[in-house]
């Protein structure tokens, strides 16, 4: 079916776990990821529930395909409405082959001020549990060839927590901000006084909700990580140091801190972003030398490109054909 | 009676720099551009330097009514629209870096002056000498270029009689020109396309006088099309590549905006329809330190966009600066607005400087 004819969906707590992957099997295509179907997903006893949009779905041909999971970072609701789906650009570039799932954080609807609340979930609804039953349902129904996680900032939280015990889970990250009680305090406290009220720091920070996900990998992970930061991060020494020490299998993860001239602070260039989910859905196996050497292969490709317009900025096909046709127009 | 307050007294806080300025972080300056009598209903058009290319983006983002008369056909990505000249401004004139630019682009439009070269060569394609860049490879022939101007021309009179507010953003003093009429040309002429000759072409720094003259032959041609238009002038923060004045870079970048930034604010004060937006003030000022350029120190970067935008809108009638759900850009790598956090951060001025790197 088309991706548009399974809009229609509860909209009190929302459809189930089961009953979103019946509908995700069902649909054939999305046109465009704009066109995504959108679906509330809910477990009781939550009084909430998490948008989804399927941005793209795989060509039914391609078996076992790819699903990339996306998740958001903060969001600034003065200027973005909720929910926030993250993913269009990797929907648009890999829809044919891979099924791209983004995620919106539910607990943003709590409060206009609040700018993360790190999918870790609140007083009317457990994300977390939500998700990583969500996640499992999803590699067991649709037996994926890898599982893509992909999150930056506040929208690595998820992606590290949730990827962790799939062997099949590639957790793709930018400027990761892996601790929930490092982070700001105000916005920690904003946190917990709109999604958790008349509870206390320490009864929902690290119990009620997952904190500091370095800890969990200290003990294990099954996944592959990828950690992409931007050395001029101000978050650097914070929450990714104390992170990536945890990375101790190299086959498993890997650690790229480069410095972007143009790119300064907590924010990762969208083109070496793109080199990155381009090589970690391309790659033929799940391993991070494989996928680094796609990458610097993508960026070296795309560098030559520039160097050689600036040698010979000469008339490639595509901008004469452009050219005629606004030549033709004129008539 | 006669009042014995001196006239410090009963003025704003805004007028002194010590609670004004000095005792504030930047991002809490208030009421920098006094209000604009501008409503976001009213339709703009956008012409000028490389930055007026980030205010017209702004003003779509954000919902005004932005015109573009010259949209891209329908099957070019945006990107290749951008790179061929489409939806940069509201017609495909491409970068105006000088008010005699824009002088000549309304006198031509009207017929009232005819540039002696209009078409440049390079490697047997043919470019508009007036807006070399928007044809990245040229054309086939010249006759297609002066057919393609003709139209283009027209579009930009169909302009001026249909804007409510002409935001223009003057860029550089320093300009090439063609000895035989006087003809000035966005770049140097053998840069994009054409041949650069000692005999033909030379340079010409435009100086006060002659740029407050140019712009007010535009403006009244503006006026001429529509009464009711007004002129909104900035002046571009992004100073200059290269000089060929013979002067150090820094002296000569200073000279231009100073002279740019005196023409706008006599202009604003002499003419009623013309309005000054000190989005120059509000990226360059040594209070900002700095901050909103980019490391190469000459380009703006997204935290000083977006600061002039958030003065801009709240200046306007009508205005907000939050981009509609539907129209923000969709090709973000990661969503991240962490830029609000400081509202968050115990210090909000250690928290800025922190999220900018330094």
């Amino acid at each position: 079916m088309e991706a548009e004819s399974c809009m229609t969906m509860p909209t009190e707590t929302g459809i189930s776990i089961p009953h979103f992957c019946e509908l995700l099997a069902s649909i054939d295509t999305v046109a465009h990821p704009t066109d995504g179907a959108e679906f509330l997903v809910s477990e009781p006893p939550a009084k909430s529930a998490i948008p989804i949009k399927v941005l793209s779905k795989a060509r039914a041909g391609v078996k076992n395909s790819a699903i990339a999971v996306m998740f958001h970072g903060a969001v600034n609701q003065e200027t973005r409405k909720l929910p926030v789906f993250y993913g269009d650009q990797v929907a648009k570039r890999y829809g044919e082959t891979v099924t791209t799932i983004a995620i919106a954080d539910p607990s943003l609807r709590l409060h206009k001020s609040l700018l993360s609340t790190w999918y870790a979930g609140d007083h009317e609804i457990s994300t977390q549990s939500i998700l990583r039953n969500l996640f499992a349902s999803l590699d067991e129904v649709f037996n994926p060839s890898r599982l893509l996680f992909l999150g930056g900032s506040t929208g690595a939280h998820p992606a590290l927590y949730h990827s962790r015990e799939f062997k099949n889970g590639l957790c793709l990250l930018a400027n990761p901000l892996p601790s929930i009680s490092n982070y700001y305090e105000k916005s920690v406290q904003a946190y917990l006084s709109h999604c958790w009220p008349n509870k206390v720091s320490s009864d929902v920070i690290g119990r009620q909700v997952q904190d500091n996900i370095g800890t969990l990998y200290a003990e294990s992970h099954h996944n592959t990580v990828i950690v992409l930061q931007n050395s001029t991060d101000p978050h650097m020494c914070g929450q990714v140091l104390p992170f990536v020490k945890n990375l101790r299998d190299h086959r498993k993860s890997l650690f790229v801190s480069e410095y972007f001239e143009n790119c300064i602070g907590h924010n990762y260039p969208s083109d070496r972003w793109m080199h990155w989910v381009s090589a970690a859905i391309n790659s033929a196996e799940v391993d991070t030398m494989a996928i680094a050497k796609i990458a610097a292969e993508l960026r070296m490709a795309t560098a030559n490109n520039g160097n050689n317009k600036d040698r010979k900025p000469t008339f490639s096909t595509r901008d004469i054909q452009i050219a005629d046709q606004i030549a033709n127009q004129l008539n | 009676m006669p009042s014995n307050k001196n006239p410090y007294e009963n003025l704003p806080e805004s007028s002194f720099w010590r609670p004004a300025v000095a005792n504030k972080h930047f991002d809490d300056f208030e009421d920098i551009a006094a209000p604009l009598d501008i409503s976001i209903s009213n339709s703009v058009a956008t012409a000028g330097s490389c930055f007026a290319q980030h205010i017209g983006k702004a003003l779509l983002a954000r919902g005004a009514r932005y015109i573009d008369l010259e949209p891209a056909p329908g099957n070019l990505s945006s990107t290749e629209a951008k790179a061929h000249g489409f939806g940069i401004y509201s017609c495909r004139y491409g970068n105006i870096y000088t008010a005699r630019q824009l002088r000549q682009l309304i006198q031509e439009a009207y017929g009232d002056f005819t540039p002696v070269e209009l078409v440049w060569e390079r490697g047997g394609r043919y470019f508009d000498a007036m807006r070399p860049s928007v044809d990245p490879v040229g054309h086939r022939s010249p006759d297609i270029i002066l057919q393609a101007r003709e139209k283009h021309l027209a579009k930009v009179r169909e302009l001026l009689g249909s804007v409510d507010v002409f935001v223009f953003t003057l860029g550089l003093t320093e300009t090439w020109e063609l000895k035989a009429d006087g003809t000035v040309f966005p770049v140097c002429p053998g840069t994009i396309a054409g041949e650069f000759s000692d005999d033909k072409y030379q340079f010409r720094n435009l100086n006060y006088q002659e740029t407050i003259e140019d712009m007010k032959v535009f403006n009244s041609y503006l006026q001429k099309a529509n009464s009711a238009a007004k002129l909104l002038l900035t002046v571009s923060p992004v100073p200059l590549t290269a000089t060929a004045s013979g002067k150090h870079v820094l002296e000569a970048t200073m000279y231009s905006k100073s002279t740019l930034r005196a023409v706008a604010g006599d202009l604003a004060a002499i003419c009623s329809n013309v309005r000054y937006f000190p989005s120059y003030e509000l990226i360059t000022s040594h209070p900002m330190r700095g901050t909103f350029f980019n490391p190469d120190l000459r380009t703006v970067n997204m935290h000083g966009v977006n600061y002039v935008m958030k003065h801009f809108f709240s200046s306007i009638s009508g205005g907000t600066n939050s981009i509609p759900a539907e129209q923000q850009a969709s090709d973000n790598a990661i969503i991240c607005d962490e830029e609000k956090l400081d509202a968050h951060a115990s210090d909000r001025r250690q928290g800025l400087r922190t999220r900018l790197g330094y």
